[in-house]
């Protein structure tokens, strides 16, 4: 038996700089207690999934891996993820879906361990030079309403700053962020086994797309801001730090909850996405740890992914890169004590995932394109929204039916 | 200046076009670099390379290269989102960022958009300096061109290997469920895809007789198939929202079935290419499935009766010979039983051949019913059947013709036929320890059967009397 293990994580939010000599000492301490040599590979979120699945047809590929919870029913159904052994209790998992994400035929087949939601970023020096102290918006129009001030008080004394910023390019994850909105507004996505005609509904889409040009035009955005490419946005949030909002997975509020000394680096606080006239529903997500079907040694590959989830490497991971245990730890129970990290706890627990399908991870980019390319014509063009529904959505969901079509051998009861 | 200019990013570009033609991998990279540290008189945070994807409707980006690290690309540009001016008329475009400027380079070949370089800088660059940089653009094109093409080169290669060893294991096969399999599982090795479907039509051409599909994982499953019509087509057929492809079974000028490649899972782009050779090797599939088809059906004529499904003599014989010569300890002993069907002659002559037919095959019905499922038929011709008994001896061997003959018995007594079934038999039974030939035994069987027969006759005689 080789005595060598590959484990394969995605890139986080955190630059690799920071937190790569963890990752480096974490996998020395494994090593020795495994007995094992331990190969770490760190992946983008781009590239993961072709090259996951091109090393499983070539017979290789990792024994323990990361992956994004939408993904999982889709590996459990192509046979690639290994059943949990008999014996081994995890903790409790945080947000409810989680159970049914790692579960497949009723058999086990995942380890739920970093949760992920979409909440407002905001940079607190900012809001303090404004004036503004708030913790969460009553409504959404709240928000608007703040934009707006920010808008007026930057004109005048902070030009190079703006309200709003965030990215609506149509990649990976840009549909995290506008489920939030959508839901606020009534607008959600429904059991995909049993659609067979319109999914997405004309009224709902409209009132979230409304209020979202109402934002975008509060928070002085334009065509360029929002459909740019991601890294600058990241820069000119993060690093140049011109923009007062942004929508995002909340890691630099933890940081700072965890770390407030590090006011400097990391000046934010997460608020949640206001509640709209349908309630507030934050969009729920995360990454599960699995051992492929293809490991020569899973017991020992479960292993390694229990390691990943000791208390030590997830409060390691949380102060260093942000990154929020999706299971009941102590983390969690220190976080209570703390006003934003009890928050974040609120919201996850709160938070809602996408529906169980395992042909989801098509549906997602196909409604991620489909709604980034609805909300830029929203923005941009003189067209009244039901027609750009009839043009963009209606094609959208047309889409997804003729999948649905070609669906033979897909497993429903995943 | 701008003479100056435009001859320095000519010369750029001609260099970086140069480095291109020879290098393969990291190519990208290495453009990128020389980009951020040569382009004179202006800072470069990074450079963006895109490339315009199969669709056509979207630019891509293969990776950022910036001053420390070289990242994988993210991006994703539809071409409705940038400027005509780029698109179509292949102007470099500067547009303010954030906090960056950045300048757009389109990359064409034949007045065609494949690419673009993305420039960020800092500052805002006159437009002198944005003239000059088309020429770059122009340049470093061509190289990239030629890289894509040699990069298409390589993958058509392994494609050709590929095709090459799919053929050999066609030329192979003679098994249609293991064939299939085994060309399932190569291609989805060879080829970009996620799933690969097969339906077949049956003999008559309408309607599928088998369907199942493999995926990436290389599970194969049997499917029904889909309700809605499939296209009527003879090349193949992109279906785009699968990112897949029909793919018909062609032989001749007959569709023996369809193919199905798709990437429903990631919806990746297939290779146009990929599919060119495979429709050919669907064509090969095709033929090779019949071959064996014809093969089975010429086998199957070879070793059973046409009329009543069983063992034909040449088979029945071979049979024989077999238990003869495995037969080395007292399990090994059999019987074997000789049958006639009495008064088949006169249900032809009386009634036609087609009662003849309908009598013997009620006969062979009843005995399939009653016999071991390791007991042996055989029909050596007409209306004399063999049936043979491993692992037996004559008491157990009389004990299944005692319920052969009780079902016979009823099946007179019920059924509403038009003839009665009366059968004879007469057994012998092989011993390993005092072994016979075939023929000898089927000689002492032969004559117990005619005993019998006699004896029958003999008892309808006197009963008709």
């Amino acid at each position: 038996m080789k005595k060598e293990l590959n484990l394969y994580i995605m890139t986080g939010f955190v630059p690799n700089d920071l937190i790569q000599p963890f990752y480096d000492a974490f996998m020395t301490h494994l090593q020795t207690k495994l007995k094992m040599t331990i190969h770490l590979r760190i992946l983008t979120w781009r590239n993961v999934l072709s090259t996951l699945i091109s090393e499983f047809k070539e017979g290789e590929g990792p024994d323990v891996f990361q992956l994004g919870s939408t993904w999982v029913n889709t590996f459990a159904q192509l046979g690639y993820l290994a059943p949990m052994p008999e014996g081994i209790t995890l903790p409790k998992p945080i947000a409810p879906w989680m159970n049914a994400v790692c579960r497949y035929q009723s058999t086990s087949i995942a380890i739920p361990w970093v949760a992920e939601t979409i909440m407002i970023l905001a940079n607190r020096t900012h809001l303090k030079d404004a004036g503004i102290a708030i913790d969460s918006f009553d409504s959404p129009a709240q928000w608007t309403q703040v934009c707006d001030q920010l808008c007026h008080l930057y004109k005048r004394s902070f030009p190079e700053r703006i309200p709003l910023l965030l990215s609506l390019r149509p990649d990976f994850g840009r549909l995290h962020i506008l489920s939030g909105f959508l839901r606020a507004y009534g607008c959600d996505f429904p059991d995909m086994h049993e659609v067979k005609g319109p999914i997405l509904d004309l009224a709902s889409l409209e009132a979230a797309f409304t209020y979202l040009k109402r934002l975008f035009q509060a928070g002085h955005m334009d065509k360029y801001l929002a459909f740019q490419h991601p890294a600058p946005i990241y820069d000119a949030f993060y690093q140049q730090r011109i923009a007062t909002f942004t929508a995002s997975q909340p890691w630099p509020a933890v940081i700072y909850a965890l770390n407030p000394e590090e006011i400097s680096a990391y000046p934010y606080k997460a608020l949640p996405i206001p509640a709209g006239p349908a309630g507030h529903a934050p969009w729920g997500g995360g990454s599960m740890l699995c051992v492929s079907s293809k490991s020569s040694q899973p017991e020992v590959a479960w292993q390694a992914a229990l390691e990943l989830t000791s208390d030590h490497f997830m409060e390691a991971s949380a102060h260093l890169g942000g990154i929020m245990p999706a299971f009941h730890c102590p983390f969690w129970e220190e976080a209570q004590q703390n006003e934003q990290l009890s928050l974040l706890y609120q919201e996850l627990c709160q938070s809602r995932h996408y529906p169980k399908h395992p042909l989801w991870m098509p549906f997602e980019r196909i409604f991620s394109e489909g709604l980034s390319s609805l909300l830029w014509q929203y923005l941009y063009s003189e067209e009244p929204f039901s027609a750009l529904f009839d043009r963009i959505v209606r094609p959208m969901e047309e889409r997804i039916l003729h999948i649905h079509r070609f669906a033979w051998g897909v497993d429903r009861e995943g | 200046m701008k003479d100056e200019l435009n001859y320095a990013l000519t010369a750029l570009g001609i260099e970086m076009a140069h480095a291109l033609l020879s290098q393969s991998a990291k190519a990208l990279e290495t453009l990128g670099r020389s980009l951020i540290t040569r382009l004179p008189e202006i800072q470069v945070s990074s450079i963006r390379i895109y490339l315009l994807n199969d669709k056509e409707d979207a630019l891509t980006e293969e990776c950022t290269i910036t001053q420390g690290a070289y990242i994988e690309g993210e991006d994703h540009i539809p071409l409705y989102q940038l400027p005509s001016e780029l698109i179509q008329h292949l102007t470099v475009i500067q547009t303010e960022q954030t906090v960056s400027i950045l300048i757009h380079v389109p990359l064409s070949y034949n007045r065609k958009l494949f690419g673009m370089i993305g420039i960020e800088t800092p500052k805002a660059l006159p437009e002198d300096y944005l003239d000059s940089l088309s020429h770059l653009g122009y340049a470093v094109s061509i190289g990239l061109y030629n890289l894509l093409q040699r990069r298409q080169a390589s993958t058509e290669k392994f494609l050709f290997n590929a095709v090459m060893e799919i053929s050999r294991i066609l030329q192979a096969a003679d098994n249609a469920v293991e064939l299939m399999q085994v060309f399932c599982r190569l291609v989805l090795q060879y080829f970009p895809f996620d799933r690969i479907s097969i339906f077949l039509h049956g003999p008559a051409g309408d309607g599928f007789t088998e369907a199942f599909c493999m995926n990436s994982a290389f599970q194969m499953q049997a499917i029904e198939p889909p309700a809605f019509p499939f296209p009527n087509i003879t090349t193949p057929l992109q279906e785009k929202d699968i990112y897949g492809y029909w793919v018909p079974m062609m032989l001749k000028d007959s569709r023996k079935g369809y193919i199905v490649l798709d990437n429903i899972y990631t919806l990746s782009e297939p290779s146009h290419a990929a599919v060119r050779v495979l429709a050919e090797l669907c064509g090969l599939l095709a033929i090779t499935l019949e071959n064996i088809r014809l093969f089975q059906n010429v086998k199957v004529h070879a070793q059973y009766d046409d009329l009543t499904g069983v063992y034909n003599r040449r088979m029945g014989m071979a049979r024989i010979e077999q238990l003869i010569e495995g037969a080395r300890s007292p399990q090994d002993a059999f019987v074997l039983c000789y049958m006639d069907l009495n008064g088949m002659k006169k249900v032809n002559d009386t009634l036609g051949h087609s009662a003849g037919d309908a009598m013997l095959l009620e006969f062979i019905e009843i005995l399939k019913g009653q016999v071991r499922k390791k007991d042996i038929l055989c029909r050596l011709g007409g209306d004399e059947f063999l049936l043979l008994f491993p692992g037996c001896d004559m008491t157990e061997a009389e004990k299944v013709w005692d319920r052969i003959a009780g079902t016979v018995e009823r099946a007179n007594a019920a059924k509403d036929l038009p003839f009665e079934i009366s059968v004879s038999h007469g057994m012998a039974a092989f011993d390993p320890k005092a072994p016979m030939t075939a023929a000898q035994l089927i000689t002492c069987a032969d004559q117990r059967m005619y005993e019998e027969k006699m004896r029958i006759k003999g008892l309808v005689q006197s009963s008709s009397v």
